[in-house]
């Protein structure tokens, strides 16, 4: 398969009032075409941040500050530029503002968290979803090399639609594909659901009419962040099976987010593991599940009950996540305060390494290349006990 | 988006609220001490003048007559008439209030053009230099008193640039001409604009700087709601995610801040109706109640009271236009 994507030791910061936030250290994986790929770990674990850093949509106070995110477009990479390009990649940290956002609707979509607050509560679910397929005909109109140093869209243009009422930024082509994509995400009358506005959706439904307006601009990946959490049990799984088919149908990549291991298991190919920012295990579906390496993939997995067994489930991680902030961030392992596993050797930080035979499994854990001894075991929560009594 | 019930409802509210303001304004003619026509009269005023004032109020009938005559009177737009300008309130009125809706009208576009753009744009470069030159000139707008800044601006750019003429409506032949006469003889817009601007700007200072801030304010709360981000993903380009979107979303504070000052400026632009010589609404009211012309008084009153109650229904009207919950109600 080729690869879509390639994230090499991406590493991103938020500026706060107490100090720089290590949302994202040094986070390397693959996204292949047409594959779906999970993102595991818990709240603040760097999921979103690193789905953001792929869409350029951090907030104001984030910066991307290392490494790289190689995602493969012939077409810009054949345009001069400043930007970094290695054979069909470029560099999406090293793209200008306008080139990056002419990849986005097009090339990498997102899908959120929370539907009922991430649409204009006072324009109409339709013509939000139109405007994304605006910006994709008005883009295939021309090539991506004139589209990345203008912009497709000027004030003058838009005083003009503003004052008269028969013009508008979509056209009535764009409509009517909008009314399509609400029909092909499953919506019930799609005509009249479009000239509806946000507050008179369900949660479920206006998931799928963000789902339609993510795909509205044909693109080849996309970022899906927690898109189930905010839903019923029964709409989730309604909502994971509509991404499933519509990655079959389309062939996009998925990068699937979210905190429930029991949904990656469903839907990805493959998975990364992520804790306090970086990515510390990822391995295909099974072998994640079957063989996991990381004392905190093991955790998390003991965690999620099991009908088909009787067996009680093991006591599930004690203690909290470290916080990111520079100063609070151990020297060692990130995880030995909290692992079950942690000898001496988790003094110093571990380094990414494959896991013995093959290249798809790896894990940030010394675990990698030799086994626990419990002779050479640090006290469990010896580090975070020490804290709590400093405190 | 706006239904016909809508707008008969609004147009209900409207009609009850001008008739509490005209009976209001009625029952001030028996608030004041001594006779109704003391209170009407003007100072001087002869034996004949009153006693005419007694027939013409049918003082001799009981309350409610006096009270029906009025309001029939005011259906026929019969506003009495001004014994110290010997005039009918009306005509006095109709020559006043196109003067006064040009220089609140004018106010409000300068305040309008400038306002909004400025206030996008100091929201979306949050503490830039061009956000701390926007903030500081709403600050200094908000604080600067109109009669200084007229007087400024009038020697300035009257006195000492000469583009402008120091004080005075434009007239022609004589008369003084509004927006109105533009219309019919476009080519004294030019001089019709040069008489507006200043006092324009200097009515529309203060208003320009409120409505600055309030846009500001409203831009960067909708700036960090969730479907900013989702708008973005999209690729939608920034200028019609700021305008059609969050601008849009942000506007109902300013659009109702807008309507009040609006309303307010119809009868309280006194300060800068008397710097630039303005024959306005606001003015006329001040000398009518210094000669105590009460008939002038009252209908000045009146035509402010229904000013702010269209302006409001105007308001109203494009809240439905803003806010879809508004109409769904």
């Amino acid at each position: 398969m080729t690869d879509l994507l390639r994230a090499r030791d991406l590493t991103a910061r938020f500026d706060t009032e107490d100090g720089r936030v290590h949302a994202v250290e040094s986070v390397s994986f693959t996204v292949e075409a047409g594959e779906s790929f999970g993102l595991v770990g818990e709240s603040g674990s760097g999921k979103s941040a690193t789905a953001l850093s792929i869409a350029g949509l951090l907030p104001a106070a984030g910066t991307i500050t290392g490494g790289s995110l190689w995602f493969r477009t012939p077409e810009l990479a054949a345009t001069p530029g400043e930007h970094d390009v290695d054979g069909e990649f470029v560099d999406l940290t090293t793209l200008p503002a306008n080139a990056r956002r002419s990849l986005r609707g097009t090339e990498i979509a997102m899908v959120f968290q929370d539907p009922m607050s991430s649409f204009d509560p006072s324009a109409t679910v339709g013509s939000q979803i139109a405007k994304a397929v605006e910006v994709q005909q008005r883009a295939s109109a021309r090539p991506r090399s004139t589209r990345s140093k203008t912009e497709t869209y000027g004030l003058g243009s838009l005083i003009r639609d503003s004052l008269l009422p028969t013009r508008s930024f979509v056209s009535e082509s764009s409509r009517e594909r909008a009314i399509e994509l609400l029909e092909r995400v499953g919506i019930p009358d799609p005509a009249r659901r479009a000239e509806q506005h946000p507050t008179e959706f369900s949660g479920g439904m206006l998931q799928r009419a963000m789902i339609a307006q993510a795909i509205a601009g044909k693109p080849r990946l996309l970022l899906a962040d927690e898109p189930t959490t905010a839903l019923d049990v029964t709409i989730q799984a309604q909502i994971l099976s509509l991404l499933n088919e519509i990655q079959d149908d389309t062939g996009l990549s998925v990068v699937l987010i979210t905190h429930d291991l029991g949904v990656v298991a469903h839907h990805s190919d493959r998975v990364g593991v992520m804790y306090a920012g970086e990515l510390v295990e990822r391995a295909p579906i099974d072998r994640l599940f079957d063989a996991p390496v990381h004392p905190y993939t093991q955790g998390l997995l003991s965690a999620v009950p099991d009908l088909d067994t009787t067996a009680t489930p093991s006591p599930s991680l004690s203690g909290r996540m470290t916080g990111l902030h520079a100063h609070e961030l151990p020297e060692g392992c990130y995880f030995a305060d909290r692992c079950p596993q942690a000898m001496t050797d988790c003094r110093a930080h571990p380094e990414e390494r494959p896991v013995a035979e093959t290249d798809r499994h790896s894990a940030r854990c010394v675990l990698t290349d030799r086994a626990f001894d419990p002779d050479r075991a640090l006290e469990p929560g010896a580090a975070h006990e020490m804290e709590r009594d400093h405190q | 988006m706006v239904s016909g019930r809508f707008l008969a409802r609004r147009f209900g509210h409207g009609v009850v609220v001008v008739w509490a303001i005209v009976t209001v304004v009625f029952l001030l003619r028996y608030s004041t001490p001594g006779s109704v026509v003391t209170t009407i009269a003007p100072l001087d005023a002869s034996p004949q003048l009153k006693a005419q004032i007694a027939r013409e109020l049918s003082l001799h009938e009981p309350l409610h007559v006096q009270y029906a005559t009025y309001l029939g009177d005011l259906l026929r737009l019969d506003l009495g008439h001004s014994y110290v300008n010997n005039t009918s309130v009306r005509q006095l009125l109709a020559s006043r209030l196109p003067q006064t809706l040009d220089l609140a009208i004018a106010a409000t576009i300068v305040a309008i053009v400038i306002a909004i753009p400025l206030g996008v744009v100091s929201a979306t470069r949050r503490h830039t230099p061009t956000d701390y030159a926007a903030t500081s000139f709403s600050l200094v707008g908000i604080s600067t008193p109109n009669f200084w800044l007229g007087l400024v601006l009038v020697l300035v750019f009257s006195v000492g640039m000469g583009w402008f003429p120091v004080s005075g409506p434009a007239r022609a032949n004589g008369e003084v001409i509004s927006a109105i006469d533009v219309l019919y003889a476009p080519q004294l817009a030019g001089r019709w604009l040069t008489h507006l601007a200043l006092p324009a700007v200097t009515l529309g200072t203060y208003f320009t700087a409120l409505l600055t801030r309030l846009t500001r304010s409203g831009v960067v709360e909708e700036l960090d709601q969730s479907y900013v981000r989702t708008l973005r993903s999209s690729g939608l380009p920034p200028v019609v995610i700021r305008y059609q979107h969050v601008l849009r979303n942000a506007l109902v504070p300013v659009v109702t801040v807008l309507g009040l000052q609006l309303g307010t400026l119809i009868g309280g632009a006194v300060i800068t109706e008397r710097v630039f010589a303005w024959h306005g609404l606001g003015s006329l009211l001040i000398d009518a109640i210094n000669d105590r012309d009460w008939m002038v008084v009252q209908g000045c009153l009146i035509v402010i009271g229904v000013g702010f109650v269209v302006i409001n229904a105007v308001v109203d009207g494009i809240y439905t236009r803003l806010d879809p919950e508004v109409s769904m109600e």
